[in-house]
C-alpha cells in the first residue's frame, strides 16, 4: 500500500481545505480518512471534502488533537489517504446510533465475518454510553463465543468540557457520535500497547457503581475519597487525576494494566459519585497508579522498538494515544514527537482518544482502556 | 500552578490517602487479631475466660496455690432446666439468659478468681483460700442468694436456679482435669437429688457415680440381652371380683448385679437416652400381650402402663414413646392405660398437658397414680383428661385402722364419683381392706391379697381361668 498523511495546521477551514487539496493533489486514494478539529463548522468541511476529494467516500472525525507523521496537530486537518496495491481493500460499517436498531448483532455479524482483518474503530463519545456499550459488545461476544478482533479509539476532545463533541462525516452525512469500524482486507498487523503507569499503595474495592460512577469505596463515599485528595490541590475538579487513573487489578485479562480515569465529580440531591471515562464493575479492586513523562515515553520508545523489528515490513503506522497522556507529557510532548521522527520509519497517522479499545490478553476479546497508547502497524499482503 | 508542581503536589496528596489507607488498614488487622485472641480465649456470648483459657489459669493457680500451701476450690455450676428457656423463650434469649448469668456471677467473685463459661448453660468458678471449707460456702451461698432475684427476659422474669458442685485441690487432686471431673461428679450428684443445691465432692459420691456408670453399661447390655422382663399385677372388679386387667410392671434381673429396682435403673434410662430402647422394647411387649386378649376376646381387660413425667414432658414423646403403641384399630388402644403420678402431674400440668390429651385422642387411658399422697388442685384434676385415679397404698393400709384414713379414701371415693373417674385402691393386703372398699363404692383394687405380681404365662393362665378371687 502506499499511504499519504498530510497534517494541516492552525488555520480556518477554507484555507485548511485549500492546503490540503494542494498536498494530496496527484494521490490517487482507495481510502481516506479525515481527522478535523471540532471547533470547524461542520457544514463547511463537508463542502470542502467533496471540493477536495471528488467523491463522498471518506470518513472525517472530529479531534481535538491528532497524530500527522512525527507531528502533533491541533486546531486543523489531519488526513490519512490509502492506495492499496495488492488487492486489499477497506469496508466500512457505520453505526448512527448506538441505542437503535440492535447494533449488538449487526456489529457482530460484522465482526465475525471479517475475524481475519483488521478491524479499526472509530467512535463518537456518546456522552459516556461508548465505553459501556464497547463492555456490552464483549460480554454479548463472550456470550456467543465470539472472536472479535476490534482496535480503536473514542474520539477526542477538550476533556474540560461539560459535553464532548464528537462528530463524523461519511458519504457527505453528518452523524453525531458515530460507530464506525473501518475493516481492512488483505493486510497483516502488529499491535503494541503502552501504559507506563506503575500501581502504588494497597487495595481498594468498589462496592457501589451506577453505570460509570462510582458511590461508594469499602467502607465510605468515593467522593469524599477523591474530594479528599482533591483538596490538597489549587483546583476544584478531578482533571488532575489523570496522573494518577486507577487500575483495576481485579481485571487482569487486559494486554496491560486496566486503567481508569476519573471524569467529575456528581453532586447531586441523594447523590454523591465519582464519575470515570470508562465502566468500573461492582466489586472491582483497585489500586492508585501514578505515571510521569519518564516512564510513559520510556514504555513507548521500548514498544516502537518492538513492533520494527517484530514487523519491519510495514507500511503505514496508527496510533491511537489516550488525552489523559498528553496532559503528563506536557513539554516533553516534544520528547514523544523525536521518538516518533526517530523510530517511525512509515507514515503515521492517529488521533488522541478518551478511551481506547484493543483486545484482551488472551486476544480472543476486547477490552475497553484508560491512558494507553495504542499503536499498530500494518502492511498490505 | 506549574504542571510538575502540580503534578507532584498530586501525588503527595495521593500518597497520603495511601498512608492513611495503611494506617486504617493497620488498625483493623490489630483490632481483627485482637478479636480473634479474644474468640481464642474468650467465651464471645458472655465475655468470660472459655473452658480453654480456664484450664490454662487454673493450672497456674493450682502451682502458685501448691507454693503457698493454699487450697483451690472448683466450683462447677449448671443451670437448672436453661433447656427450657431456649424452648419456650428462644435461642435469642437463652443467650440473653446466659449472659446475664455471666454478668451476675461477675459481679460475686474476686478479681483474682477465675470465673468461666465452659460451655452451655455450665459455668465454673475456681479460686484460692486459706482454712476451712466454710469459705468456700460462703461463696456458693452468695451464689445462691443473688439468683434468688429473678433475671428480665422478654417482658417476663425467671429465676435461675443452679446446682453446684465443689472440688477442693490438694485433697480431691491436684491437676486440671481430676479437679474438673470431680466438681462435675458433685454437681451431677446435686442434679439426682433434685437440683439448686450444693454438694462438695466426696469418695462416697465418686462411689455411686462409678456405680451408675457400671449400672449404665449393664442396663445397655441388659436390654438387648433380654435381661429385662415384664410381669403383671392383676386387678379386680371389686362388686364381683372379676379381673379388669393389670399394672404392667418393669423387671430387671442383671447378670451383674441381680435384681435392680425400676426407680434405679428407669432414671438411668431416662438420663442416657435408653429409655426409648426401652420403650420400644415395653410396647412390643404390651402389644403381644393385648393381642393374646383380643384372641381369649377380653377385650374388656385393660394394661396400665407407668409413664415418668421425664418422658411425657418431651417434644418428642408421641415419636419416641407413644407413637409405637399406636394400633391401627383405634378400639385396641383402650386396652392400654398410662399411669401418671399425682404430685408429678400436678407440678408439671401446664408443660405435659399437651401430650396427656394427646394420649386420650388416640384413645389411650390415662390414671392417676399415688393419689392421695401428694397435693391436688381440684380445678386442676377436673381440667385432667383423666379417666381415673388409683388411691396410694399408703392410705389403703390403713383404711381398716384408721378412722381418719377412712373417711379421707371416702371422700375421694365420692368426689372421684362427681368428676367422672373410676378409683383403683392400690396394696391391698386383706379382706377387711377390700370389704370397706367395696362398701365406699371404689370400683377396682390390686394388692397382694389379690394377686403377686405374675409373669405373662401366669397372667394369660389368671384370664383363661377367668376369675381370680
Amino acid at each position: 500500500m502506499k499511504a499519504r498523511v498530510i497534517c494541516v495546521q492552525d488555520k480556518p477551514v477554507s484555507e485548511g481545505v485549500k492546503i490540503l487539496k494542494e498536498k494530496s493533489a496527484g494521490f490517487d486514494f482507495d481510502l481516506a480518512l479525515v481527522s478535523f478539529s471540532p471547533e470547524y463548522n461542520v457544514e463547511e468541511l463537508i463542502e470542502g471534502f467533496e471540493n477536495v476529494f471528488g467523491r463522498k467516500d471518506y470518513l472525517a472525525f472530529s479531534n481535538i488533537l491528532t497524530v500527522g507523521n512525527g507531528e502533533i496537530c491541533s486546531e486543523g486537518i489531519t488526513t490519512l489517504l490509502i492506495k492499496f496495491e495488492r488487492g486489499a481493500k477497506a469496508e466500512f460499517l457505520v453505526i448512527e446510533d448506538l441505542r437503535d436498531k440492535e447494533p449488538i448483532s449487526k456489529i457482530l455479524n460484522f465482526l465475525s465475518e471479517r475475524g481475519d482483518n483488521l478491524n479499526f474503530l472509530i467512535a463518537g463519545f456518546g456522552n459516556g454510553y461508548t465505553s459501556n456499550f464497547i463492555e456490552t459488545l464483549s460480554d454479548a461476544a463472550s456470550k456467543k463465543g465470539l472472536n472479535i478482533p476490534l482496535i480503536g479509539g473514542i474520539q477526542g476532545d477538550n476533556i474540560n468540557l461539560e459535553r464532548y463533541r464528537t462528530y463524523q462525516i461519511f458519504n457527505g452525512r453528518f452523524i453525531e457520535d458515530g460507530f464506525t469500524i473501518i475493516s481492512f482486507y488483505n493486510v497483516n498487523y502488529e499491535l503494541s500497547v503502552s501504559f507506563g503507569f506503575k500501581p502504588i499503595g494497597p487495595e481498594y474495592k468498589v462496592v457501589d457503581v451506577v453505570g460509570n460512577a462510582v458511590k461508594r469505596i469499602d467502607e465510605e463515599s468515593a467522593y469524599y475519597l477523591f474530594e479528599r485528595i482533591v483538596s490538597q490541590l489549587p483546583v476544584n475538579d478531578l482533571s488532575p487525576l489523570t496522573y494518577t487513573p486507577i487500575i483495576l487489578t481485579s481485571e487482569s485479562d487486559g494486554v496491560v494494566n486496566v486503567a481508569r480515569t476519573p471524569k467529575k465529580f456528581i453532586f447531586t440531591p441523594g447523590h454523591k459519585s465519582v464519575e470515570f471515562f470508562g465502566p468500573i464493575r461492582e466489586g472491582s479492586t483497585f489500586k492508585f497508579s501514578f505515571g510521569n513523562d519518564y516512564f510513559l515515553l520510556k514504555e513507548l520508545e521500548e514498544n516502537i522498538k518492538t513492533l520494527n523489528f517484530k514487523f519491519p515490513s510495514a507500511e503505514l503506522m496508527l496510533s491511537i494515544e489516550c488525552l489523559g497522556r498528553t496532559k503528563i507529557l506536557q513539554s516533553a510532548v516534544e520528547r514523544e514527537k523525536e521518538i516518533y521522527k526517530k523510530l517511525v520509519r512509515v507514515p503515521l497517522f492517529g488521533f488522541h482518544s478518551l478511551g481506547e479499545i484493543a483486545p484482551n490478553r488472551y486476544f480472543n476479546n476486547i477490552k475497553f482502556y484508560n491512558e494507553v497508547h495504542i499503536l499498530v502497524a500494518l502492511r498490505e499482503v | 500552578m506549574d504542571p510538575k508542581d502540580l503534578q507532584i503536589n498530586l501525588l503527595l496528596a495521593v500518597l497520603k490517602e495511601i498512608e492513611a489507607k495503611y494506617e486504617y488498614l493497620l488498625k483493623k488487622t490489630e483490632r481483627l487479631s485482637e478479636e480473634y485472641k479474644k474468640h481464642a480465649y474468650y467465651d464471645p456470648l458472655t465475655g468470660l475466660y472459655n473452658r480453654y483459657s480456664f484450664q490454662l489459669l487454673l493450672e497456674l493457680k493450682l502451682r502458685k496455690a501448691t507454693r503457698k500451701n493454699e487450697k483451690v476450690a472448683v466450683v462447677f455450676m449448671d443451670l437448672d432446666d436453661f433447656k427450657k428457656i431456649n424452648d419456650s423463650l428462644g435461642h435469642t434469649e437463652g443467650d440473653k439468659f446466659l449472659k446475664l448469668v455471666g454478668e451476675k456471677l461477675s459481679k460475686l467473685i474476686r478479681k483474682e478468681d477465675i470465673l468461666a463459661r465452659l460451655g452451655g448453660d455450665e459455668f465454673i468458678v475456681a479460686f484460692s483460700y486459706n482454712g476451712g471449707e466454710e469459705k468456700v460456702v460462703k461463696l456458693v451461698e452468695r451464689i445462691h442468694k443473688a439468683f434468688e432475684k429473678p433475671l428480665k427476659l422478654e417482658g417476663m422474669t425467671v429465676t435461675p436456679n443452679v446446682s453446684i458442685g465443689i472440688a477442693v485441690a490438694p485433697m480431691n487432686g491436684n491437676d486440671v482435669s481430676t479437679l474438673l471431673k470431680k466438681a462435675d461428679m458433685a454437681m451431677y450428684h446435686v442434679k439426682e437429688r433434685g437440683k439448686g443445691a450444693y454438694q462438695f465432692f466426696s469418695e462416697e459420691i465418686q462411689q455411686k457415680v462409678i456405680k451408675r456408670v457400671r449400672i449404665e453399661e449393664a442396663l445397655r447390655e441388659g436390654i438387648s440381652s433380654d435381661e429385662l422382663f415384664l410381669v403383671f399385677q392383676p386387678r379386680v372388679n371389686i362388686p364381683d371380683g372379676s379381673l379388669a386387667g393389670a399394672e404392667v410392671l418393669l423387671r430387671w434381673k442383671s447378670k451383674t448385679f441381680g435384681d435392680i429396682n425400676p426407680a434405679t435403673f428407669i432414671p438411668i434410662a431416662e438420663d442416657t437416652g435408653m429409655i426409648y430402647k426401652l420403650g420400644s422394647w415395653l410396647a412390643n411387649k404390651v402389644k403381644g400381650v393385648v393381642e393374646q386378649l383380643n384372641k381369649l376376646s377380653r377385650r374388656d381387660l385393660r394394661l396400665s402402663i407407668n409413664v415418668s413425667v421425664k418422658q411425657l414432658e418431651k417434644p418428642d414423646f408421641y415419636d419416641e414413646f407413644l407413637s409405637r403403641f399406636v394400633r391401627s384399630d383405634r378400639k385396641m388402644n383402650t386396652a392400654i392405660e398410662f399411669e401418671i403420678t399425682e404430685t408429678l402431674v400436678m407440678q408439671k400440668f401446664d408443660e405435659i398437658n399437651t401430650n396427656l390429651k394427646k394420649l386420650k385422642d388416640l384413645g389411650f387411658g390415662l390414671l392417676i397414680d399415688d393419689f392421695g399422697s401428694g397435693y391436688s388442685s381440684f380445678s386442676r384434676l377436673k381440667l385432667l383428661p383423666a379417666d381415673g385415679v388409683k388411691i396410694d397404698l399408703e392410705l389403703i393400709k390403713d383404711i381398716d385402722r384408721d378412722e381418719k384414713t377412712y373417711e379421707i379414701v371416702k371422700a375421694i371415693v365420692s368426689f372421684s364419683k362427681v368428676l367422672g373417674l373410676k378409683t383403683i385402691a392400690e396394696g391391698i393386703e386383706r379382706e377387711s381392706q377390700l370389704s370397706i372398699l367395696r362398701d365406699m363404692g371404689c370400683e377396682e383394687a390390686q394388692g397382694f391379697y389379690i394377686s403377686k405380681p405374675l409373669t405373662e404365662e401366669e397372667f394369660i393362665e389368671v384370664i383363661e381361668r377367668g376369675k381370680i378371687l
